[in-house]
C-alpha cells in the first residue's frame, strides 16, 4: 500500500544502519524497535545510524515516537546518530516547537559513519 | 477520507502535499501543509479517535489548498487556552495548534465541547 512505511537494517562495521522510508508510523516504529532492539542484544552495536532522507512528513508527535526507541537504543549502549532530515521536516518541527534538543544528528549516512568510528 | 490509525494520517498528509504540488506552491509550502494536517489527524486519533479529512483546491489567484479535519469527539474545552503556546496536559506535547496555525496561511478552529471539532487550513504562500 501506498504510504506504507518500512525500515530494513543494514550492518556497516560496528554499527547498524536503519534507512527509514515513508511515514513514521506507529506500526513502523513498533516493528524498528523489535528489530533493532533485538539486534542489539544479538550482535552489539557502538552506533546506530538512522537514515531518515526516505522520510518527507514528520509532525511533532512522530518525531517524539522516534525518540522512543532511539532512547531504548541508547540504554543499551549504542550512540545514535539521525541523518538525512529532509529541509522540510526540519522546518517544520522548528515552527511547530517540537523538542529538537535531544537529538544528535549530520548531514550524511557517511559523515555519521566517520564521526562514530572516532578518530 | 477517514482518519482512523497513523498509517491513513500518514496517507492524509502525503495527499495534502501532492494537492499542494498540483495547485503550483512551492515544495516547502506543501511540506508545510503536510505537516500541519499531520499535526491535526494526530490529534483526532489521541483525542476523537476517528475522523475525517478533506481536501480542495480553489481555483483562486493566488491557487489556494484547503484541508479540513473534522471529528465527532469531546471537542475542545477551552480554545483560547488550546491556542496558547506550551499548554500540555498530563505531559503530552498537547494538541499543537498554534505550532499548526504557524505553518499555513489560514486556520479556523471550531469546536464545541461533547460535540467534535472542526479545523480548517489553507496554504496559498
Amino acid at each position: 500500500m501506498r504510504g506504507e512505511g518500512r525500515a530494513v537494517l543494514q550492518r556497516v562495521g560496528n554499527a547498524v544502519l536503519v534507512p527509514v522510508q515513508g511515514p513514521v508510523t506507529h506500526d513502523l516504529l513498533a516493528g524498528l524497535r523489535r528489530d533493532l532492539l533485538g539486534h542489539l542484544a544479538q550482535a552489539g552495536a557502538s552506533g546506530v545510524v538512522f537514515d531518515l532522507s526516505g522520510v518527507e512528513v514528520m509532525d511533532a508527535d512522530d518525531f517524539a515516537q522516534l525518540r522512543r526507541v532511539v532512547d531504548a537504543a541508547t540504554l543499551m549502549g549504542a550512540t545514535v546518530v539521525l541523518v538525512g532530515i529532509q529541509p522540510g521536516v526540519a522546518a517544520g518541527l522548528v515552527v511547530l516547537d517540537a523538542d529538537i534538543d535531544w537529538p544528535r544528528t549530520a548531514l550524511t549516512v557517511d559523515s555519521a559513519l566517520k564521526e562514530l568510528q572516532g578518530p | 477520507m477517514r482518519i482512523e490509525s497513523t498509517a491513513n494520517a500518514a496517507l492524509a498528509s502525503i495527499v495534502a502535499r501532492d494537492f499542494a504540488e498540483r495547485a503550483g506552491l512551492a515544495p516547502a509550502s506543501g511540506a508545510a501543509l503536510a505537516t500541519a494536517t499531520s499535526e491535526l489527524c494526530t490529534n483526532v486519533l489521541k483525542y476523537a479517535g476517528t475522523g475525517w479529512v478533506t481536501f480542495r483546491i480553489l481555483d483562486s489567484e493566488p491557487p489556494r489548498v484547503e484541508v479540513v479535519v473534522e471529528d465527532r469527539g469531546p471537542g475542545i474545552a477551552d480554545i483560547d487556552q488550546a491556542m496558547r503556546d506550551h499548554v500540555s496536559t498530563g505531559g503530552t506535547l498537547g494538541l499543537g495548534l498554534p505550532g499548526t496555525k504557524r505553518l499555513v496561511d489560514s486556520f479556523e478552529l471550531r469546536s464545541e465541547e461533547g460535540a467534535g471539532t472542526w479545523v480548517r487550513i489553507a496554504k496559498y504562500r
